[in-house]
């Protein structure tokens, strides 16, 4: 285990649970949210992993356990050989500037009453505490041309930007700290179709310049197939499958990735019309009491006995860097119907 | 004779900041039991051509200028507002794009579903009751015998958008119009309603508009496309015709921005620059400035209309705008810099 | 400008400026971008009763701070042979039944009302903001002690506490201040601490949080500014509220002591010789409603030009 803490980030059965406390009256416990619900991960420097999965599966909770804003139930964190999840709450100010977060909604995450050379300076400083005057000044204007803004705009205010134009100052901010690593939590979807491209092309150009290791976050398998090296599918807290962007989506072994994969609409009449989808049952089953066993078993499309609600499935390699959620219901979904 | 014919319908806000032409000159048609995609960016047009069907367009500031809108031989436009009542909700329904706020959160399920009936057929409780909970088991609510006393609260959104279906089509209406009604949910729920959507629509030969921003959803869907840029149609014609012969600049850009269907290694087409402003008169064609195959010549006073180019594939022509171009060698000079000009934020 | 991104390096200090001169002068062409405040400013500015509004409270303040150096009176010289007379071109608002001259105490009268009133507002407004945007930040037990703490003061039925201070310390202008001063800026903090929660889940402040700026950095630079509009509002709406206090307070003889007169002092004499006497009541009333309308209104037009969302449109 030990020579899997020296890669770059590395996560080991990381939970984070909320307790919803207890009922007033009553007293009787409200539940716990199982939102991610033991992860085991590990990243290497300069890749990019997508993670996807449906709303509410747990995406954000585990990137805002990583950046430390929740702190895990359980479970460890390491970045670069030091454990992240033990540094005390005072010290994690500190290191907080080696990874960054950009979040999804580009009207919500910058602060409306500072311009943007305001918001960008105090960034700067977290990495360079005494830059000042003309310095820091050029530093903002570099910052803003990297992310395709121009510089004789920093004294505006967010208002006065679009939202492609404040996901950039967002990305921008992010970037000031000169951080080794970036959770990407769904930066595009609040935008439109034709500003999205702007974006990611952006984050692209970036990470390979920059050699910025990257989390992108999203429930669009179109996009993160686009920019991830590698895709890991998030269900109800827990991964399902992991492997290689291609892989991912062009021969995915869990149903529930073929459901994935099945349900993005491909803007192409002819092969819409003519593929076959996995329709999945009903909705995601609450994270409070997540079924037992394959966590999959009330949506699964293919039939199944009892046994699935029982065995919690192995999480196993089942070709060179391509990991699933081994239920053999699941994953064989042809063989389970056929015989 | 098409269910729905609208010629020229322009719809314009009046505000302050000048006057808005939010839809300027849309004619379009749809027959029983087809499916009229509406796609465009953010901003378009394309709630506002809804809106204005069901005359439900805030009065004032906004105001329908001009146009007709057949529906089986009446004008929605000219109708009485009694008139109308008959016909919303009842041979012509809606789906709005949030599923947590067009539920009453206050009534039952049950209670909207039997207002929804009692309000246009004669029909006791009992019948109306049963003819509810028929309606969500058809669109896939499990247990729906006993969910359907329950508070829209208690349902998740994928949910609540499958009850706002089968409250929209409890009449069984000629035409139903669904705007964006999947963008707030997840792909697999979206899956889910839109299949719900197409078999209820085979089974009751119901005509839908189906408004999105996702030409994906369009592709799966549709049989008839309209492309809308700053309130007008620029192009229009059979979902095939639109996707593998698009004729407009902004339809062709606009399939180049999207990553499903580009090759990974590939850079995205970024349209540059910005939608019109629509308080501005707009001269020639609304999409020149941000065209990636622009002609040289002067901008004709008015926007070009859509022409046939065969087989009812129109589009709208400005004539200064290479349409053989391809976007490839567009990416491939390089000269897409996303650097924007000084001076290009919107002011709020 | 294609290259741009290659010459844009992040890591270390940069360089001797290879673009130098371009930055330097792109510098001097900054756009000043328009602050939410001075965007507010220009809506506040458009509304023409709030800017009435405005105006005529500064003349208000000027007229009771400057005036009582141009008037030949003096507030406290009585003139018993004179007594209570009417307005004449003497004494353009008459005088009082000690033959004081009016105008001059109600634009003396007018100084100690207004003064409570920003002092006390002004005090709440601290305490109000720093205590509720602690809270809020904090969460948790903290917050929990801390607002249980606002309960009990608001719990204290309000005379009492202010007969209880004026029993245990005597009577002064200043306990006063103290004591309205403790008792406004609970709803103050209140509201701020409800607004800091709602920020608090904003992306922005996590962003913040994620750059690992200190707490107070955080709660003085990007929670406070983004709840001063409804605290701004509020302060207007609160100096009234004050100064009505105070005019209680002097009612029941807890306030402002003779010789010394407030608006309140003076509104009580006045409505005591009414039938006789009416101008005694009529101009310093009329003034303190002036004052309460004024502030009113400008609090009115505040939130619409702070909040356009909430206004008409
Ligand atoms: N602070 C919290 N307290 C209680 N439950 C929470 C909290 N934050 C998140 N949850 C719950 O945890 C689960 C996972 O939420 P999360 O926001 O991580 O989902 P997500 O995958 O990011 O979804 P989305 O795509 O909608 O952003 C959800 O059921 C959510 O309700
Ligand atoms: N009540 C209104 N007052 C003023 N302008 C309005 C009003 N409603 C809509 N508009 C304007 O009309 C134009 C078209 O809006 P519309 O809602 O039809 O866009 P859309 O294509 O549906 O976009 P989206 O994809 O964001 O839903 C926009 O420029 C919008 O600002
Ligand atoms: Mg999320
Ligand atoms: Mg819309």
């Amino acid at each position: 285990m030990s020579d899997r803490r020296d890669d770059f980030l590395v996560l080991e059965n990381v939970k984070t649970h909320f307790d919803l406390g207890r009922d007033f009256l009553t007293r009787r416990s409200k539940g716990v949210v199982k939102a991610v619900d033991g992860i085991s991960l590990t990243i290497k420097e300069g890749e990019t992993l997508g993670l996807v999965g449906e709303s509410g599966c747990g995406k954000s909770t585990l990137s805002r356990t990583i950046m430390q804003l929740i702190r895990p139930t359980s479970g460890k964190i390491w970045l670069e050989g030091k454990e992240l999840s033990a540094i005390s709450d005072r010290d994690i100010r500190d290191v907080r500037k080696n990874f960054q977060m950009i979040f999804q909604d580009p009207y919500a995450s910058l602060n409306p009453r500072m311009t943007v050379l305001d918001t960008l300076s105090e960034a700067i400083r977290t990495r360079h505490p005494d830059s000042k005057g003309d310095d820091l000044l050029q530093r903002v204007s570099e910052l803003l041309r990297t992310v395709g803004l121009n510089p004789a705009q920093m004294k505006r205010y967010p208002h006065e930007f679009s939202g492609g134009q404040r996901q950039r100052v967002a990305i921008a901010r992010a970037l000031a700290p000169e951080p080794k690593l970036i959770i990407a939590d769904e930066p595009v979807s609040a935008l439109d179709v034709s500003i999205q491209s702007q974006i990611l092309n952006l984050l692209k150009r970036l990470k390979s310049e920059m050699g910025l290791t990257m989390i992108f976050v999203s429930h669009d398998l179109s996009v993160v197939r686009y920019i991830s090296d590698r895709i890991a599918v998030m269900y109800l807290g827990r991964i399902t499958e992991l492997g290689n962007a291609e892989t991912i989506v062009d021969d995915p072994l869990h149903i529930y990735t073929k459901a994935l994969t099945s349900a993005i609409p491909v803007p192409d009449p002819r092969a819409e019309h003519s593929r076959k989808r996995v329709i999945l049952q009903g909705d995601q089953p609450s994270p409070i009491d997540p079924p037992s066993g394959c966590n999959f078993w009330p949506r699964s499309p293919v039939e199944h006995d009892a046994q699935m609600k029982e065995t919690v499935p192995e999480f196993v390699e089942v070709a060179t860097g391509h990991w699933v959620s081994n239920c053999r219901f699941c994953v064989e979904p042809t063989a389970a119907t056929s015989g | 004779m098409a269910l729905l014919e609208v010629e020229d319908l322009a719809t314009h806000f009046h505000t302050r900041e000048g006057t808005v032409r939010a839809v300027d000159g849309v004619s379009f048609s749809i027959d029983k039991g087809e499916t009229l995609g509406i796609v465009g960016e953010s901003g378009s047009g394309k709630s506002v051509t809804c809106y204005s069907l069901m005359r439900l367009i805030p009065e004032p500031p906004g105001r329908i200028e001009r146009g007709v809108a057949r529906f089986d031989g009446q004008d929605l436009l000219q109708m009485s507002k009694s008139d109308l009542r008959h016909v919303r909700g009842d041979r012509i329904s809606m789906i709005f794009q949030d599923p947590m706020t067009s539920l009453n959160p206050y009534l039952r399920i049950s209670t909207q579903l039997i207002e929804a009936q009692q309000t246009h057929r004669d029909i006791d409780n009992k019948a109306a009751l049963f003819k509810a909970i028929e309606g969500l088991e058809e669109v896939g609510i499990p247990d729906a015998a006993n969910r359907v006393k329950s508070y829209p609260h208690e349902f998740s959104g994928g949910m609540r958008q499958r009850v706002m279906i089968a409250m929209a089509l409890i009449n069984e209406p000629d035409l139903l119009i669904a705007d964006e009604p999947t963008t707030a949910l997840d792909v697999t729920v979206q899956a889910q309603i839109l299949d719900i959507i197409k078999q209820r629509q085979e089974r009751l030969g119901t005509a839908v508009i189906l408004v999105t921003h996702d030409l994906g959803v369009v592709a799966g869907n549709c049989d008839k496309v309209n492309v809308m840029y700053a309130g007008q149609i620029v192009e229009s014609g059979s979902a095939e015709q639109v996707f593998y012969e698009a004729k407009h600049a902004y339809t062709r850009s606009l399939q180049k921005t999207i990553p499903s269907l580009q090759e990974k290694g590939q850079e995205l087409y970024t349209i540059p620059g910005l939608p019109p402003d629509l308080t501005k008169p707009i001269n020639g064609c609304a999409f020149h400035p941000r065209c990636p195959f622009p002609k040289t010549g002067a901008a004709e006073t008015g926007r070009p209309t859509l022409k046939d180019v065969g087989d009812g594939h129109c589009f709208a022509d400005c004539g200064y705008c290479d349409s053989s171009g391809s976007i490839e060698d567009v990416l491939a000079k390089g000269d897409t810099d996303d650097i924007q000009l000084p001076g290009e934020g919107v002011k709020a | 400008m294609s290259n741009i991104s290659q010459t844009a390096t992040l890591q270390g200090k940069p360089q001797p400026d290879p673009a130098g001169p371009a930055v330097a002068a792109m510098l001097e062409e900054l756009e000043e971008g328009s602050s939410l405040w001075k965007d507010a400013w220009a809506r506040l500015r458009k509304n023409k009763l709030a800017l009435t509004s405005l105006f005529l409270f500064i003349l208000i303040v000027l007229f009771c701070v400057v005036g009582p150096f141009l008037s030949p009176y003096d507030s406290q010289a009585q003139d018993l042979f004179v007594g209570a007379e009417g307005p004449s071109a003497a004494h353009w608002f008459g005088t009082d039944t000690l033959g004081r001259d009016l105008l001059v105490r109600v634009m003396e009268g007018g100084r100690i009302s207004l003064l409570v009133g920003l002092v006390a507002t002004t005090v709440s407004l601290m305490i109000g903001v720093i205590f509720g945007a602690v809270a809020g930040y904090m969460g948790g037990r903290v917050d929990a002690a801390m607002m249980r703490f606002v309960d009990l003061l608001y719990a204290l039925p309000f005379t009492i506490f202010v007969i209880l201070l004026m029993v245990a310390f005597g009577r002064s202008l200043w306990l006063m201040f103290v004591a309205i001063g403790c008792v406004e800026w609970l709803t103050m903090a209140r509201i701020v601490r409800s607004g800091v929660i709602g920020l608090k889940k904003q992306e922005f402040v996590e962003a913040a949080v994620s750059l690992g700026y200190s707490h107070t950095r955080i709660i003085l630079r990007h929670l406070i500014p983004n709840v001063l509009g409804p605290v701004i509002v509020i302060s207007t709406l609160t100096v009234p509220a004050v100064m009505l206090l105070e005019a209680f307070l002097s009612f029941l003889g807890l306030g402002v002591q003779p010789p010394f007169a407030s608006w309140g002092v003076l509104i009580n004499e006045g409505q005591q010789n009414m039938e006789i006497f009416p101008w005694l009541l009529i101009f310093p009333a009329f003034f303190f409603a002036l004052t309460l309308f004024c502030l009113n209104f400008l609090g009115d037009g505040l939130r619409d030009a702070l909040d356009p969302k909430s206004a008409k449109d």
